[in-house]
């Protein structure tokens, strides 16, 4: 196995990327709601900053472990295709995501124990950032199917042929 | 009705709402599971670990119950006899189970947020929850990349074919396959005659049937969006006319089978496959 067929998830049977992302997706929305909730002043628990700390640290991280899976199905893609583009958009908001992810925790570990404006807008903007990049790859599986039927493509050959449809010859 | 459930379904904002929303949870447990982990690593009251890690695990039931609201009408949409029914079924009984198992550790959890460690009870709860949610994830997984459920489903503005309408061989040459009162106009039918699968379409008024399966990557035509007498595939959108099936949009290289059909006595009638 290549090492591109190991980070699209080959020996998973499934895309890894697409099943790494939860972990940013998750924990920084988690975060990001801690954030304005404490800001606002409707929680002022210190376990609540704890938390949000915590997690996102776990988004850093899962996000640092998606690179480059996603980098690896994105290259899979052809030239053509409209989502190749749409993987481009994709890659760049991650970027500024994971970026303002980054400065915030920084942040964060500067000033443990409020939730300063600083935190809260690297927080929102990382967030809308996330929010963008997110729907964006949805789209691209949802709208364009990327990564859909790629591992199992000889099962789906198998019904299609024993369902009487005519199928290409096998390359 | 239809269009309330399409809403659910996320047609308007071309993507299924279950899979957007599992991110939560599915970050959650494992943040707290994580938690526990460094709890016995480093005890400090000043971490709040113990506590971190049980309000973890309440945000994620709270959002594993919305994101299994939403699970429950992506499966309503998954047709009968379509074989993605089973690991669904499977995946849906793991998350009520795993969501169980973090609602018993969030109660033993819940008087005991002083502590600096998290007791091995209610973590052993929990690392059976993310080992069932970890593979109830790969089956979601298997779902949606090895089954393509919900992929291009918004394109299909009807509701899916709830079952396969299964026809044996008659002796005619023609058999009839359904009322022509159930394929309104850009619907579709799943047919199944003598082992053959078919798509019945209704376009301009008329009824075309082609094979069930893409020449691509074999998605489900039936599941197809029907628009200017052609189908396209949901996957990988391939184009094909309904009249001769001829590919006109690729990634299919290879086109469809057609097979005759006809409408008389407010009954669609489908040629019967050669033995």
């Amino acid at each position: 196995m290549k090492l591109s067929e190991i980070l699209q998830g080959k020996w998973l049977g499934h895309p890894l990327h697409a099943a790494l992302v939860h972990v940013p997706i998750g924990a920084w929305l988690i975060a990001c709601a801690i954030d304005v909730v404490f800001f606002a002043g409707w929680i002022t628990s210190p376990i609540a900053l704890r938390l949000a700390q915590y997690a996102v640290a776990f988004g850093l991280l899962g996000a640092l472990v998606a690179i480059p899976p996603g980098l690896a199905d994105w290259m899979q893609i052809k030239p053509d295709k409209p989502a190749k583009k749409l993987g481009v958009y994709h890659m760049l908001f991650n970027a500024a995501s994971a970026a303002l992810w980054g400065v915030n925790f920084a942040l964060r570990l500067d000033r443990p124990d409020a939730i300063t404006a600083a935190i809260l807008l690297t927080s929102l903007g990382g967030t809308a950032f996330l929010f963008v990049s997110a729907y964006i790859g949805s789209l691209m599986v949802y709208d364009h199917g990327i990564g859909v039927a790629r591992f199992s493509k000889k099962e789906l050959r198998q019904r299609a042929v024993r369902a009487g449809s005519r199928v290409p010859d096998e390359s | 009705m239809a269009s309330a459930k399409n809403l659910l379904l996320g047609k308007p904002v071309r993507s299924p709402l279950h899979p957007a929303l599992v991110h939560l949870p599915i970050a959650l447990f494992p943040l707290s599971l994580l938690l526990d982990v460094i709890s016995w690593i480093r005890p400090d009251p000043d971490l709040h670990l113990v506590a971190a890690s049980f309000y973890c695990i309440c945000a994620g039931l709270i959002t594993g119950l919305l994101a299994g609201l939403f699970g429950f009408i992506d499966f309503s949409e998954i047709r009968r006899d379509h074989p993605a029914r089973k690991p669904a079924t499977v995946h849906m009984i793991l998350n009520l189970v795993a969501l169980g198992a973090f609602a018993l550790g969030a109660v033993l959890r819940a008087n005991r947020l002083d502590l600096e460690q998290t007791p091995i009870l209610p973590a052993l709860i929990s690392f059976i929850g993310v080992g069932l949610l970890s593979y109830s994830g790969y089956l979601g997984g298997h779902l949606v990349y090895a089954e393509g459920i919900a992929v291009g489903r918004h394109r299909h503005k009807p509701l899916f074919p709830d079952e396969t309408l299964t026809v044996a061989r008659g002796n005619a040459v023609m058999v009839p396959v359904a009322d022509s009162s159930a394929l309104p106009e850009s619907g579709t039918l799943r047919v199944k005659v003598a082992g053959t699968a078919v798509t019945l379409a209704r376009h301009g008024g008329k009824v075309y049937a082609v094979q069930e399966y893409c020449t691509h990557r074999y998605g489900p035509l039936s599941e197809g969006e029907i628009a200017d007498c052609q189908v396209t595939c949901p996957w990988h959108n391939s184009r094909f006319d309904l009249r001769t099936g001829k590919v006109t949009h690729g990634p299919a290289k290879v086109d469809l089978k057609t097979f005759r059909c006809e409408e008389h006595d407010a009954q669609i009638w489908l040629e019967s496959p050669a033995p």
